[in-house]
């Protein structure tokens, strides 16, 4: 599932391991979790702020986990043949890198059966939190309208909003969340190189 | 994936149908909603209206049109305890279990409704922005209406998935039996 830039690297860490993917889990929801905290701490006084744990969550689920696009570690989700670039990116790629140019083939960013099966899989697994936090936030909601004497509403105000926002961070970054945990170990082309040596 | 032939009288053979009662349910689901915002009354006997509505295609809840969700893992000589019933299994009840070309069916629809829910979440955002701006009283007010709204739409939304893209099943002529030698 993993995407065929085939590099593997985030932030030039290695990410053949499942340990190493699922630390990278771990850490990017802690920052997410704090740019979250940060969000709801400064839109009180800023309203335009709004959106920066979007942002965030949008770019993690672009550049870090993928499933997006070209980039991150999971082939694009929608399992179509990306647009082919204009014929000057290879004549740049020709000058600065030739050796990228085989690996710029597009052909294995498409998702075989097997692949399919597993994003589909993580999608229904993503599913189940969402439709609960979702249903949370109802319920925060309906306590707003008639708040209880000993909790004020701009706490629950507060904490809808929190929630709100985690369950829009999770539905953008979930299932990719979810395949970058499962996914076993991977060979590392260093490793099987020297083993058919 | 589909248990029922028939709900409330409406026969489900065929696609046309199913489709129909999906954009029903979802009209009806939007009159409530448009009853709510004119009461402007929401209590907490909604939840219970939310699961029963949300599940009212099945999936979530065990009666329903679409099968329930829950899985069935195959253990070590499964077939054979099958046969002589002795984990009190009763046909019934596995007859209700998704098999795998079901189990594929289900995961497919929660990754199409996955891409619906993104959508809507994107411009439900935009509306919120718009509404906040433009009538902040109103959208304050009616929070709990719409969310219970969305609450529906993600609790339905993959039973009407497997409700609007399941195949036509093969006429019975068809399904003939051809003599070996």
């Amino acid at each position: 599932m993993t995407s065929a830039s085939l590099t593997l690297k985030t932030f030039g860490i290695p990410m053949q391991r499942r340990a190493a993917r699922r630390r990278l889990v771990v850490v990017t929801y802690i920052v997410l979790a704090a740019i979250c905290c940060f969000t709801a701490w400064f839109a009180r006084t800023y309203t335009w702020s709004y959106g920066f744990a979007l942002y965030a969550a949008v770019a993690v689920g672009i550049f870090v986990f993928g499933g997006q696009g070209r980039f991150g570690l999971i082939k694009a989700f929608p399992n179509k043949q990306p647009r082919p670039e204009p014929p000057i990116v290879d004549l740049v790629r020709l000058h600065l890198a030739p050796e990228s140019i085989p690996a710029a083939d597009s052909a294995g960013l498409k998702n075989d059966e097997r692949e399919l099966s597993r994003r589909d899989r993580a999608h229904y697994l993503a599913f189940q939190p969402l439709s609960v936090v979702w249903f949370l936030a109802l319920l925060l909601a309906a306590w707003a309208l008639h708040p209880p004497s000993w909790l004020p509403l701009n706490a629950i105000l507060s904490l809808l909003f929190v929630l709100a926002l985690v369950a829009s961070i999770l539905t953008i970054t979930l299932p990719a969340a979810i395949i970058l945990w499962n996914e076993p170990d991977m060979e590392s082309p260093t490793f099987s190189e020297g083993a058919r040596s | 994936m589909i248990q029922k032939t028939t709900f409330l009288g409406i026969s489900l053979r065929t696609p046309a149908h199913r489709r129909a009662l999906v954009l029903t349910y979802y009209a009806l689901m939007l009159a409530i909603l448009g009853v709510f915002l004119w009461k402007q009354r929401i209590t907490f006997g909604i939840f219970i209206q939310t699961v029963t509505l949300g599940g009212f295609f099945g999936g979530i809840r065990s009666e329903g049109v679409v099968k329930p969700y829950s899985e069935h893992t195959p253990e070590p000589g499964d077939s054979q305890i099958q046969q002589l019933n002795l984990n009190g299994v009763f046909p019934q009840q596995r007859a209700r279990l998704l098999d795998e070309r079901e189990l594929q069916a289900r995961d497919r629809a929660h990754y199409i409704a996955y891409r619906i829910l993104r959508w809507t979440l994107c411009c439900a955002g935009a509306a919120i922005v718009f509404g906040m701006n433009f009538a902040p009283t109103f959208f304050l007010k009616n929070s709990p209406n719409l969310l219970w709204a969305l609450v529906i739409f993600v609790l339905s939304l993959p039973q009407s998935v497997i409700l609007w893209t399941e195949p036509e099943p093969l006429p019975d002529s068809t399904l003939t039996l051809v003599p070996t030698t």
